[in-house]
């Protein structure tokens, strides 16, 4: 299977737009999955699918191919969700100030939450993903990607150490890091949802 | 008895704890606590599934992004080339530019055959100089913005631009074609600012070029204006 993707890598970086394609037709759903998991939202989730791709083909003569494609691809996709939902909250925080009323607030988290898919299917993780948005965008860059990476991908340290070019300490210390902030914002409604369950 | 901290905590749900650890948390009923609190969030953030994908979901993919995922890819495999690209081209000029003399010195008859020869040769160095002007510009527009921004390729190629669009100016301008001239002339002034920035610029320095690139339509009239003067010098 590798085989296959150093062959479309090849020619990709040749400039040919067919070996890409096998890329995208290799890797999309996966990415696609990733995505949906940091935002929570099925239209960010594909613009989110078709970034990271377009990234990819401007940066295909970088993949020294050491770590898996599809590692240095997720890489690629949890840097895109970051500065989707930096550049989002930002813009919510700005719109909060500039009403500076609780029902603006509000509003703000019903839109995050009103564009997540079928919620009953999701059963407790409604709570989450209304949230998930705010709460990955607390997390720093590097946060972010070696959580998604280790978390969602099941990637290992040393596999994490090859793709994002950092020691074992760090990328240690930054899921550690990012599963604290990711807690902080969590647990609370995690624990409000249980309480309402009951 | 000393409990695991919150980042050995961590490490245990990703499976990396040590035989002391793993000991302590069989026998610490507030550390086990904890660590069931930590796997249910972690866990719920997991069990988040996304929406079923329809059958072919990954070929929309691929036509949404083809044309400008090739262009991607072809502005990369086409950098050996248009490194190497403005040494040709300044000798397609200085021919030109030659003809044109040689040409005031020949009979009326074959003066007609001349200029078409001239105008064939002038659109279709235009055309190649606005196709690696037009490299230049969209990868300042599309770079991404981080505290520090290595632009040193795209300066380098700029600084080469610059004397061969002076050239193309100067004889847009004494051939009477004002509207080029014009042109070129705003690409100048933006080339000489992309080649004059340092190799690495901060991101405000970047979204000054951006600024630049962008608040004359200067990415969108290259790319019209050389693909034009491409094709118009083709069919001559």
């Amino acid at each position: 299977m590798e085989s296959i993707d150093e062959a479309a890598i090849a020619e990709a970086r040749r400039g040919n737009p067919d070996g890409f394609r096998v890329l995208v037709e290799r890797h999309s759903r996966a990415v696609y999955r990733l995505t949906y998991r940091m935002t929570g939202n099925e239209h960010d989730a594909e613009d989110l699918v078709q970034e990271t791709f377009l990234r990819a083909a401007k940066q295909i003569h970088r993949f020294d191919g050491r770590a898996a494609f599809g590692t240095w691809l997720h890489r690629i996709a949890a840097n895109c969700a970051t500065d989707l939902l930096r550049a989002r909250t930002s813009r919510e925080r700005r719109m909060v100030k500039a009403t500076k009323d609780e029902d603006g607030a509000q509003e703000v988290m019903a839109n995050v939450a009103a564009a997540t898919p079928s919620p009953e299917r999701l059963a407790l993780s409604t709570e989450i993903l209304r949230l998930l948005t705010p709460a990955m965008a607390q997390l720093t860059e590097m946060e972010r990607a070696v959580f998604v990476l280790r978390h969602y991908d099941g990637r290992s340290i040393e596999e994490i150490c090859e793709v994002m070019k950092v020691k074992p300490g760090a990328a240690k210390n930054s899921i550690f890091r990012a599963v604290q902030k990711l807690r902080r914002v969590l647990e609370p409604a995690l624990g409000r949802a249980a309480r309402t369950a009951v | 008895m000393k409990h695991l901290s919150e980042q050995e905590l961590t490490q245990a749900y990703f499976g990396d704890v040590t035989a002391e650890g793993r000991r302590h948390l069989e026998s610490c009923a507030v550390c086990k606590r904890e660590l069931q609190t930590l796997a249910g969030t972690l866990d719920a953030l997991k069990a988040i599934e996304p929406p079923e994908l329809a059958p072919h979901w990954e070929e929309g993919v691929w036509r949404s992004i083809e044309s400008r995922a090739s262009a991607g890819l072809q502005r990369r495999s086409a950098r050996p080339w248009w490194m190497l690209a403005p040494a040709l081209a300044m000798v397609v000029v200085l021919a030109f530019a030659a003809g044109m003399w040689v040409e005031r010195r020949s009979d009326s008859g074959r003066g007609a055959m001349a200029a078409n020869t001239r105008e064939r040769v002038l659109l279709i160095a235009l055309g190649d100089h606005l196709e690696r002007s037009q490299i230049v510009l969209a990868e300042i527009e599309n770079a991404p913005e981080s505290k520090t921004n290595d632009i040193s390729a795209e300066q380098q190629l700029a600084s080469r631009l610059v004397g061969e669009n002076r050239l193309l100016r100067l004889t847009a301008a004494r051939a009477g074609d004002g509207t080029s001239a014009a042109f070129l002339a705003q690409l100048e002034r933006v080339l000489v600012e992309i080649a004059h920035a340092p190799d690495s610029v901060s991101e405000s320095e970047l979204n000054e070029l951006k600024g630049s690139i962008e608040s004359q339509g200067l990415l969108f009239k290259t790319r019209v204006i050389g693909s034009n003067a491409k094709e118009k010098g083709m069919k001559l």
